[in-house]
């Protein structure tokens, strides 16, 4: 198989084990996110893919294993840093900011970076902030098509309508790094294929690398240029679209997991 | 003098605690709702008893039978019916609504029996026997014996009936729960029953020990808060034992043996009462954050905006008024005063309440240190007016910084216990000693003798200028950055933190920044009098209870940040004073009480206009990202074998 990104460059996660009491969530995990492309993790339901995220971005502490990013340890890192060096993320189940509306909530994908830890940087809001949050809200709005929805409160949205404020969100947020849940769930079919268009386009023009958890095959087959197959917490399968339809072990996962 | 003695009458004292507790952690895994008024549901039950058994005369058997059995099981079923159409309401709302039957039953049992308190004998024969060298009373035996009682028929509730195993089977889940469709209705029907039975037993046979003093006696009782959180909120025969630990640990703190051996205890005046809260506060500290939570946390907003011209006609008849009010109601000057420090005081609970969404129940605790600070440094120190007010308000900024710090370990329902168990702790602990009110629980301080100021009206105008200050202050920070940090950490913290900014200092910000406003408050309370006092039964009086009616009256007040605090200010402080009853403290707790109450749960015409839920709001939860996951279908095993 071959190995897939440079050392060192993106995102790696390297034996990564996250247990729940006596169970094990995920088990011995590689991965690598390098920049420039759409890595796709994939897996049956409970397979361990957004307890991955949340161990990769701070919210659960692995019980074994390395993170890094940008050869950064950033294994036991606050989640606060890890934005900080780059490392933005969406919600399966979405954290928009609900009392607020679909302009504030993606602005704040930026504001939250500029204000920090700092508390001076929480009271003062330079001009210069201003105007860099309102060019890369109104960006990201544009790039997900929602910004006649800008003054709509996000509980006013259907789930479709809330999932892209989640990706505007973190789009706006400027991260060199996307993990993304599960973001095109609850958006149609032609939504979804504008939907691939937008990760395309972020990857092209700005360099990003995703992280891109997805049970729509469609989508994920179509933009992926690499993938990882976890069952059980257990890596199974590296390798492209194509490899990846083509695998026994693959099939044999999702066919259990009907069964 | 054997240690022995004080370890049986901590068993007897906290088994009753940790029947208490049962009951309050039984109510709340079953229904999510966390009962505020349980200690005063204790307290009614023993005010009954004494009322049936020794105003009434029946024999005690009857009394007790209808005052446990009977009376208490009826008020759980109120609650039930309450917390049900609660369940899926945020956090400010849940703490309310009981908040709001606490001030109730509390108001009514004061007016029926009056404030002060009524001896009460133990109803249980208090013969004594010698065992093993120790005096137990039979008494004690019982009060043991009945909480075994008490425990063993719900274990075989539990263990024998259908019903039993059903709730059962809700409490021992320890994931967390749907609310929504989760829980039976008989289920949560039994468990309030029960759970206002073990209440009312243990108020019952606690009443003893203080007498019946409606305040005391929930307090008593409010002690299986301590224990509760022992139990994690999660487990029944854990809180049980939280509850005898936490007995047997106040008894032997006030063992002289124990206290020769360890004399920071004598340091510490008051540290056996509020071990409870110590705990309280301790165990939400360091475990709180692995508790069980329920449903939506956080209401969402609509503010609907007065017309432009309203606005002004608003803002300039709230001038004239200022104005023209001292000398239109020279005799109501006092009145006038404190309401306009009320007014920053209000304002400084809507920053934490609405716009962080952090219901803080230590309020009362920062204005006291800002009005004892003030007084120490001005008639204490002999420090001119100005820097008294400078001090109290710096002085309260760590404290804000203290009570931040269960802020950033737990939010929701264990940040207002935690906040709640911070403020007694103060309360008991700290308003006695010389730092704050001393021994006499009094402190004084003058206005200001520049520009004529210690006059009535211009005191008046200089509070008011400070509340206006204050009411923009407000305003100015909901539209900049700290205030939409705020309302992201109000909604979701763990997105702020992925999103790069630390929610702990927007949180420690935000509390010292209330608790500065606080202060201020209470260094201009001061003035009103001259004096500020360390008890009293008055609304706007600084014992900790007071933060709980404060939290509620605000809430009633409505969400606009200028509105809000002064409709809550003349509500509380002047509006009282055009009635004159002897009784007024009362019947405003009980008001306050029953409209916090209707607004709560409430859905009828009174309910409606008391609302506090915008009907935006209803969209809001059934769009909820809860919501929208119950909604959208289960994920259809994915197909792999597409071929492109
Ligand atoms: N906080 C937790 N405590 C205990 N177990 C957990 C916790 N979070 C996840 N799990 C368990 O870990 C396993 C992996 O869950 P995870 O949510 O990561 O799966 P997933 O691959 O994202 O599934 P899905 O496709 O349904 O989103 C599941 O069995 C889940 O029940
Ligand atoms: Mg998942």
């Amino acid at each position: 198989m071959p190995e897939p990104a440079g050392r060192g460059a993106g995102l790696a996660v390297r034996g990564l084990t996250v247990r729940f009491g006596g169970a094990v969530a995920v088990d011995g995990l590689d991965l690598d996110v390098p920049r420039g492309r759409i890595t796709g993790l994939i897996g049956p339901n409970g397979a361990g893919k957004t307890t991955t995220f949340n161990a990769c971005t701070g919210l659960t502490r692995p019980s074994e294993g390395m993170v890094s990013l940008d050869g950064h340890d950033i294994t036991v890192a606050p989640p606060q840093q890890r934005a900080r060096l780059g490392l933005g993320r969406t919600f399966q189940r979405m954290k928009l900011f609900e009392s607020s509306s679909v302009g504030t909530n993606v602005a704040l994908g930026r504001e939250a970076l500029m204000a920090g830890g700092n508390p001076w940087r929480h009271l003062r809001q330079p001009r210069r902030d201003r105007r860099a949050i309102a060019a890369a809200a109104a960006e990201a709005l544009a790039l997900c098509g929602i910004s006649p929805l800008a003054d709509v409160p996000v509980a006013d949205l259907s789930t479709g309508q809330r999932r892209l404020v989640e990706l505007a969100r973190v789009v706006a947020g400027g991260f060199s790094l996307l993990l993304l849940d599960e973001p095109s769930s609850g958006l149609d079919v032609s939504e979804t294929d504008d939907f691939g268009r937008v990760l395309e386009q972020l990857v092209g023009e700005r360099g990003v690398g995703i992280l891109l958890v997805e049970h729509d095959m469609r989508l994920v087959m179509s933009v992926c240029a690499w993938l990882h197959v976890i069952d059980f917490g257990r890596p199974i399968f590296q390798g492209t679209a194509e490899e990846t339809q083509g695998s026994a072990t693959v099939q044999a996962a999702y066919l259990g997991a009907v069964a | 003098m054997s240690v022995v003695p004080f370890i049986v009458a901590g068993v007897v004292v906290g088994a009753l605690y940790g029947l208490a507790a049962t009951g309050l952690v039984l109510t709340y895994k079953t229904s999510g709702i966390f009962n505020f008024a349980h200690g005063a549901v204790g307290a009614a039950t023993a005010f009954l008893f004494y009322d049936l058994r020794h105003l009434r005369g029946l024999p005690w058997p009857i009394a007790f039978v209808l005052s446990v059995f009977v009376a208490a099981p009826v008020l759980g079923l109120g609650l039930a019916a309450m917390a049900a159409r609660l369940s899926q309401a945020p956090t400010v709302q849940r703490v309310v609504a009981t908040v709001g039957v606490l001030l109730v039953v509390q108001g009514a049992v004061q007016l029926r029996y009056g404030i002060v308190p009524i001896p009460f004998d133990t109803p249980l024969p208090t013969r004594s026997f010698d065992i093993g060298g120790t005096i137990v009373g039979l008494d004690q035996l019982i009060t043991i014996g009945l909480a075994a009682v008490a425990l063993a028929a719900l274990g075989v509730l539990f263990r024998r009936t259908r019903l039993g195993l059903e709730m059962r089977a809700v409490v021992d889940n320890g994931a967390l729960l749907d609310l929504a469709g989760g829980v039976p209705a008989r289920v949560r029907a039994l468990s309030w029953m029960l759970g206002a039975s073990f209440a009312g037993l243990s108020g019952l046979l606690l009443a003893p020990t203080v007498g019946l003093d409606a305040v005391l006696l929930t307090l008593l009782v409010v002690q299986a808060f301590g224990a509760a959180a022992v139990g994690r909120f999660d487990n029944l025969r854990l809180a049980f034992w939280g509850g005898v630990a936490i007995g047997v640990g106040q008894y032997l703190l006030r063992a002289p043996a124990v206290r020769g051996a360890v004399p920071l205890i004598d340091a510490l005046p008051g540290l056996d009462q509020s071990l409870s809260f110590l705990v309280l506060f301790a165990v939400l500290l360091v475990a709180g954050r692995r508790f069980p939570t329920f449903g939506v946390t956080r209401p969402a907003r609509g503010l609907r905006p007065w017309p432009f011209p309203v606005q002004v006609a608003a803002v300039l008849g709230a001038l004239a008024a200022v104005l023209t009010l001292p000398f239109l109601a020279p005799s109501r000057a006092p009145v006038l005063i404190q309401g306009a420090v009320f007014v920053t005081i209000f304002a400084s609970l809507y920053l934490l309440v609405e716009i962080s969404g952090q219901v803080s129940l230590a309020h009362a605790a920062f204005v006291a240190v800002g009005a004892t600070t003030f007084a120490h440094l001005t008639r204490g120190a002999g420090l001119p007016w100005g820097v008294g007010v400078l001090g109290a308000v710096l002085v309260a900024v760590p404290m804000g910084a203290v009570v931040a710090v269960p802020a950033i370990r737990v939010s929701g329902l264990y940040l207002a216990l935690a906040t709640l168990g911070f403020g007694v702790l103060v309360e008991q602990m700290v308003y006695s000693r010389p730092v704050m009110f001393g021994d006499l629980g009094q402190r004084f301080g003058s206005r200001p003798r520049f520009f004529g100021l210690d006059s009535d009206a211009r005191y008046f105008w200089l509070c008011a200028a400070l509340a206006a200050l204050a009411l923009a202050l407000v305003v100015v920070i909901r539209r900049t950055r700290l205030g939409r940090l705020l309302n992201a950490v109000a909604d979701e913290p763990v997105a702020l933190a992925t999103f790069g900014c630390s929610p702990q200092v927007t949180l420690v910000l935000v509390f010292c920044l209330a608790a500065a406003m606080a202060a201020l408050g209470g260094a201009l309370s001061v003035g009103v009098v001259g004096s500020v006092s360390a008890s009293g039964v008055s609304p706007t009086a600084l014992v900790s209870f007071n933060s709980l009616l404060w939290v509620a009256v605000l809430a009633l007040a409505g969400r606009h940040p200028l509105r809000a605090p002064v409709v809550a200010a003349l509500a509380m402080v002047v509006a009282p004073s055009f009635f004159s009853s002897p009784n007024m403290a009362q019947y405003l707790t009980i008001g306050f009480g029953l409209a916090a109450l209707v607004a709560s749960v409430g859905s009828g015409a009174l309910g409606r206009r008391l609302e506090l839920r915008h009907p935006a709001d209803e969209a809001r939860i059934r769009y909820s990202p809860v919501a929208a996951r119950l909604r959208r279908p289960a994920v259809s095993s994915p197909e792999v074998t597409v071929h492109a």
